[in-house]
């Protein structure tokens, strides 16, 4: 077994799967599948998944995507990270609910990429700035009480773009405790969105009933027809 | 920086001249120096020819009653003469003689006291105008009030007094000792007196033309300053227009910029608020901030702005405000756009954990290189458009930024409305 991390990709695009490994060579690259169920077929070890949310195409209309892609991936018993041109809030928040561990956007350097593709491999939950904002909504709207004054903080500053660096300057704290109470407070956040009911969240952020059924994992029934294709978050 | 302008220097009154009857028609002089100095004037004028008036029917008397007639007449013409020239001499230049002038005027003064034992009769030297040394010191007195240097003042006096005291003394079998001392206290008060009111009166009117000038250098850079604001973004724009890089989804995005920031450079010339030319906009009340934000930052969708307003929705501002907000954040963009290299921008808006909410908070904060405070002057866009102008709508402004470090640029202020409640006027 390699020291090194390692990952599998798992894209419909063969171009972000042939050049993944040539691009980010902080990690090796084990396996890399156009289906996530091919992935579970052959269920090779690797310390992360970085999956696309977007994997059905004319070649395999039948793909499993979206947070389904997710779930099964985490049912598999891997780390997925969802690497993804997703930028609806609810969406990525939905894959999180799913078990993701963390969500890259394919619009991130790529240097920037591969360092928060070693940070999930680490364990750690890696979010965007789109879900940082939410959390601190949910935080604030007291759905999350566990959190201490310090980690508040760093919530709030991370919800305003600022960097560990600025944040240690302004709270007086070295960077990695900083990242430790980042990382406590993403775990946390990640157990209330898997453990919340969709109608929970629903009534935490004022929206209407039913807002997040088409998103949640575990809630929504099953497309049919033409919806599939154009609603290809779904569940399938 | 450039030199204030000194009202003083400017001022019409510099010279009275024929202007004293403009002050008799116009309610007295100006309240400037120079106003203050023609006043000094005509009280030395007035002094010295009314002094001079009051004599004069008594000449002939003196003349006859003089043990010298001829000294008498020569002290009488030469005080005559001193009294005529030093008002018309004051009078043509607009002010007091120098000290120098002064100290020769009051030099023949104590002569003409000195010699009035020799040239009046005994019985004419105290109460009478044949005897017209006293009264005419007390108007050489009067017009030393004007003098400049303090010292040079004290001398004078001094002098005058040790003459008259001379004068007196030598009449003293004809006048009472209080009668003596009455007439020397005379001169004495009403010396220091006067001086001391010539001398609050030039501070006063010191104070008057310095308040006036700082008064005409805040306008001016007022009016600078709503210039800037008003210039300060349109130029952005046109800079970035002008860039032949340019795609055609920003140029056009510039474009409906740079046509909003021509209605507010049309306002600016017009002295209108920028509303009065924009039918769009809508001025009847407070307006929500949330999308005074979003809809700004949607102009700017060549830039990765994560807008995060969730905290901040229904909160309202009053309309002046809200386009000061709107300006400050072009700016902000446009610098991130022109300058900053960042990444991500993230637009973040909080009414805090108050119901209803009293204040917001609105936070810019780029992961471009940044730049020491301290060490960069800060520009048009952040020090009047931002600072400046949200200032005077009563929005704090902090502007926190590091070399290689990002900048924060944290905004906060009252809100003036929130759905189904009245919150005006708290904060």
């Amino acid at each position: 077994m390699s020291e090194r991390p390692t990952a599998v990709v798992v894209d419909d695009a063969t171009v972000i799967r042939q050049s993944i490994p040539a691009l980010m060579p902080a990690f090796d690259i084990v396996g890399s599948y156009p289906r996530v169920e091919a992935l579970i077929a052959e269920r090779p070890h690797a310390d992360l998944v970085i999956l696309d949310l977007h994997l059905v195409n004319s070649t395999q209309p039948s793909a499993r995507q979206g947070v389904a892609a997710v779930r099964a991936v985490v049912a598999a018993g891997y780390r997925a990270c969802v690497y993804s041109q997703e930028e609806r809030r609810f969406v990525l928040a939905a894959c999180l609910a799913a078990g993701a561990t963390g969500i890259v956007s394919k619009s991130e350097p790529v240097e920037s990429a591969q360092s928060m593709f070693l940070d999930a491999m680490a364990g750690q939950i890696v979010v965007p700035q789109a879900i940082i904002s939410l959390m601190e909504l949910l935080v604030r709207r007291n759905c999350i009480t566990i959190l201490g004054e310090r980690q508040r903080q760093v919530l709030a500053g991370r919800a305003r773009g600022l960097t560990y660096a600025e944040l240690s300057r302004s709270l007086f704290l070295s960077e990695s405790t900083l990242r430790g109470y980042w990382r406590e407070l993403t775990l946390g956040v990640s157990r209330y969105l898997q453990e919340t009911t969709p109608s929970d969240i629903e009534r935490a952020l004022g929206l209407g009933p039913g807002d997040l059924l088409d998103f949640w994992p575990g809630s929504a029934t099953e497309p049919a027809g033409d919806s599939a294709s154009r609603d290809w978050w779904h569940l399938r | 920086m450039s030199r204030r302008p000194d009202l003083r220097e400017e001022t019409a009154d510099a010279v009275p001249g024929p202007r004293t009857w403009s002050w008799v028609r116009g309610g007295g002089p100006p309240t400037t120096v120079a106003g203050a100095e023609s006043a000094i004037v005509v009280l030395v004028i007035g002094a010295r020819i009314g002094t001079l008036v009051q004599a004069l029917p008594s000449l002939p008397g003196g003349v006859s009653s003089s043990p010298a007639p001829a000294w008498y007449v020569a002290c009488w013409a030469a005080a005559a003469a001193a009294s005529i020239t030093v008002s018309v001499t004051s009078y043509r230049r607009g002010h007091a003689l120098s000290d120098r002038a002064q100290a020769v005027d009051i030099a023949l003064a104590v002569v003409i006291v000195l010699l009035g034992p020799w040239t009046v009769a005994v019985e004419d030297r105290i109460g009478s105008w044949e005897g017209f040394q006293p009264g005419y010191a007390l108007s050489v007195v009067l017009s030393m009030i004007a003098m400049r240097h303090g010292g040079v003042w004290l001398a004078g006096l001094s002098a005058i007094v040790a003459a008259e005291v001379f004068y007196l003394a030598s009449a003293s079998e004809t006048a009472s000792a209080s009668t003596i001392v009455g007439n020397l206290f005379t001169v004495i008060v009403l010396g220091v007196v006067g001086r001391g009111s010539v001398q609050y009166l030039r501070r006063v009117a010191d104070d008057a033309d310095e308040a006036r000038a700082q008064a005409s250098e805040l306008a001016r850079l007022r009016e600078e300053q709503r210039a800037q604001v008003a210039i300060h973004n349109g130029a952005a724009v046109m800079h970035l227009l002008g860039d032949p890089s340019l795609d055609d989804v920003t140029r056009d995005r510039l474009l409906e910029q740079a046509q909003y920031e021509a209605t507010r450079m049309r306002a600016y010339l017009r002295g209108v608020p920028r509303s009065h030319l924009d039918p769009d906009e809508d001025t009847s009340g407070p307006r929500p901030l949330a999308d005074v934000v979003s809809r700004k930052c949607r102009e700017f969708d060549d830039l990765v702005i994560e807008v995060a307003l969730d905290l901040g929705q229904g909160v309202r501002v009053e309309p002046a405000v809200a386009e000061a907000v709107e300006n400050a954040l072009t700016s902000l963009l446009l610098n991130v756009r022109m300058h900053s290299g960042a990444r991500l921008v993230v637009v973040h808006l909080d009414a805090g954990d108050d119901f209803p909410p009293t204040g917001w908070v609105l936070t810019v904060h780029d992961d471009g290189h940044g730049f020491d405070p301290a060490g960069v002057e800060l520009g048009v866009g952040l020090r009047e458009v931002v600072r400046g102008e949200l200032g005077r709508h009563g929005v704090d402004v902090r502007i926190e930024s590091t070399a290689a470090g990002g900048t924060t640029v944290t905004m906060a202020g009252a809100v003036a409305g929130f759905p189904g409640i009245d919150v005006e006027g708290t904060r």
